[in-house]
């Protein structure tokens, strides 16, 4: 029995000049793992590699404890994948796209299906090019879902979708998880997704992993402090990831917070400190790209 | 693979009722005065454009539309996601395509069978008209041996103009040369006449010698669609 539900092991592959480095993480069965970074920061290739759509040039990966190449087919009805953009026959409707999907799948249960299209408000009679954007990844969601997935893999399902849908897929992907089996891997650049729904984060940035934890461990360590500019010397400024000085105070961040208290008070006992806890978009912002950290 | 030759069948099938229709239209009046002829003559030559043209091209078409419809949807990069293997994938698509082919070369020759057991004409016409098919038939299955593979390697609008200057060499060329063969009614030019009369007479054993070109055209076809989409990155 597998313990990860996902395991990616220093994988490299070439894409041109693009190349992902040694991208290593693992998801951890039943939770859900956001995959977060910039635009053409590697995200998509990652997840090509993992589909087997794309093949790599080293490093290993195993789904469900198994390799990913040697049990492709095994591996593939035991997941479901959503891709970013929605590739169906257009001119067909939303119960034949189904019934076609679903004659690929051992699992396949037709009742779920419809259970999920009427849970997503989409029209089984319409034809696949008459839905929206939201409800074309509704459909990719359902299709996805309906034969019982142990992971799911969606690359970006939130883009281009309105904050409402949005927030409903959000709450759709807890109630999945509520079974307690299932796991999700979500790749997104929206870092409030993040923030809301997974429980690891993974960070790539050019084709680089920088973080891979808990969300909870990246979040706490990292301290937002603001202090008034009159308090700032160079000791200050240098233990400061991502500072930024304005006119009248300056702020930045630190993961060593009580160090950096004690050597902001021996410079400044007068001085007052304000900190606050880092969010997802501020750490993304300051502590990977201005800071160019890497953990 | 059942299944994606039926998704293949289910998203075309429009153009199958206008397809069949046609091609038994066809048959039903081009059979009667193709198997009349009392002599293998011009008219051979006539007939076997008629069917070239009306079978032959549509069934060529048919296969095109196909990978369109494949292209303009971007299937492959929702098939590559289901839990099938790619060769089960490759070898769905060639077997569609002989599907095509096939088809209607059965109704053309049910309907002349019945034609020469109704009329009570010669084995021999019937065995001639058999040829004739036969030598299109395995032209045809070199043609889309060598064009399918280009379908899987790049995408379609690439690969159709590729195709298409393979096709009319191959095909438009190569075809009625076979069938030219048969003739021996001087309305070629001389120097043709006589390159085409040192060929060996198209016989049962030159059909059994096409057929196995053609498949051995086939298999190495299939094989090398399979090493590509195996390498492809989507």
């Amino acid at each position: 029995m597998y313990q990860n539900v996902l395991e990616v092991n220093s994988l490299v592959k070439k894409y041109g000049e693009f190349s992902l480095k040694e991208v290593s993480f693992k998801i951890p069965k039943g939770y859900i793992m956001g995959f977060s970074g910039q635009n053409g920061a590697g995200k998509s290739t990652t997840l090509k590699c993992i589909m087997n759509l794309i093949k790599y040039d080293s490093g290993s990966i195993n789904v469900f404890g198994l390799d990913n190449i040697k049990h492709s087919t095994d591996i593939k009805s035991r997941l479901g994948y959503v891709s970013e953009d929605h590739y169906f026959y257009d001119h067909m409707t939303v119960e034949w796209t189904g019934n076609f999907v679903g004659s690929f799948y051992e699992r396949w249960e037709k009742e779920l299906f419809n259970k999920l299209l009427n849970r997503f408000n989409v029209d089984k009679t319409k034809k696949v090019r008459e839905l929206s954007k939201g409800m074309k990844t509704k459909l990719s969601l359902a299709l996805a879902m309906a034969h019982m997935p142990e992971l799911l893999i969606l690359d970006e399902p939130t883009s281009g979708l309105d904050p409402v849908v949005r927030n409903e897929l959000l709450e759709i992907f807890l109630e999945i998880m509520q079974s307690g089996d299932n796991s999700i891997f979500f790749s997104t650049h929206i870092t409030s997704d993040i923030e809301k729904v997974a429980d690891y984060i993974t960070i790539i940035d050019n084709g680089r992993v920088v973080v891979s934890e808990d969300k909870d461990s990246i979040l706490d360590k990292w301290v937002v402090v603001k202090a008034e500019n009159r308090y700032l010397n160079d000791n200050v400024k240098k233990s400061l990831i991502g500072f930024k000085e304005g006119d009248f105070g300056y702020s930045g961040i630190t993961n060593e917070f009580e160090w950096f208290k004690d050597r902001f008070n021996a410079d400044f006992p007068e001085g007052n400190l304000i900190t606050s806890r880092i969010s997802l978009d501020e750490y993304m912002l300051r502590v990977v790209k201005e800071g160019g950290i890497c953990v | 693979m059942f299944k994606l030759i039926l998704k293949d069948y289910r998203t075309q099938k429009a153009f199958f009722g206008i397809y069949g229709s046609f091609a038994i239209a066809l048959s039903v009046l081009y059979g009667y005065p193709f198997v009349k002829t009392g002599k293998l003559s011009d008219d051979i030559l006539t007939q076997n454009s008629i069917i070239a043209l009306f079978i032959y091209i549509p069934i060529y078409l048919l296969i095109n539309y196909l990978f369109y419809q494949d292209y303009k949807h971007d299937a492959m990069k929702l098939i590559l996601t289901f839990p099938l293997n790619k060769k089960e994938i490759v070898f769905s698509k060639y077997l569609f395509s002989l599907i095509l082919l096939i088809m209607p070369v059965f109704v053309f020759v049910v309907f002349s069978g019945v034609y020469v057991i109704a009329l009570q004409l010669s084995g021999e016409l019937f065995f001639q008209k058999l040829i004739t098919l036969g030598s299109f038939s395995f032209a045809f299955l070199v043609m889309f041996s060598i064009n399918l593979p280009w379908y899987f390697k790049y995408d379609y609008d690439k690969a159709i103009y590729f195709n298409g200057y393979i096709s009319t060499i191959i095909f438009f060329i190569i075809s009625p040369v076979l069938v030219l063969r048969q003739l021996d009614n001087g309305i070629l030019p001389e120097y043709l006449q006589t390159t085409i009369s040192r060929l060996p007479k198209i016989g049962a054993t030159s059909i059994v010698c096409m057929l196995f070109v053609s498949m051995f055209f086939l298999i190495i076809s299939i094989r090398l669609s399979e090493r590509i989409l195996v390498k492809k990155e989507i």
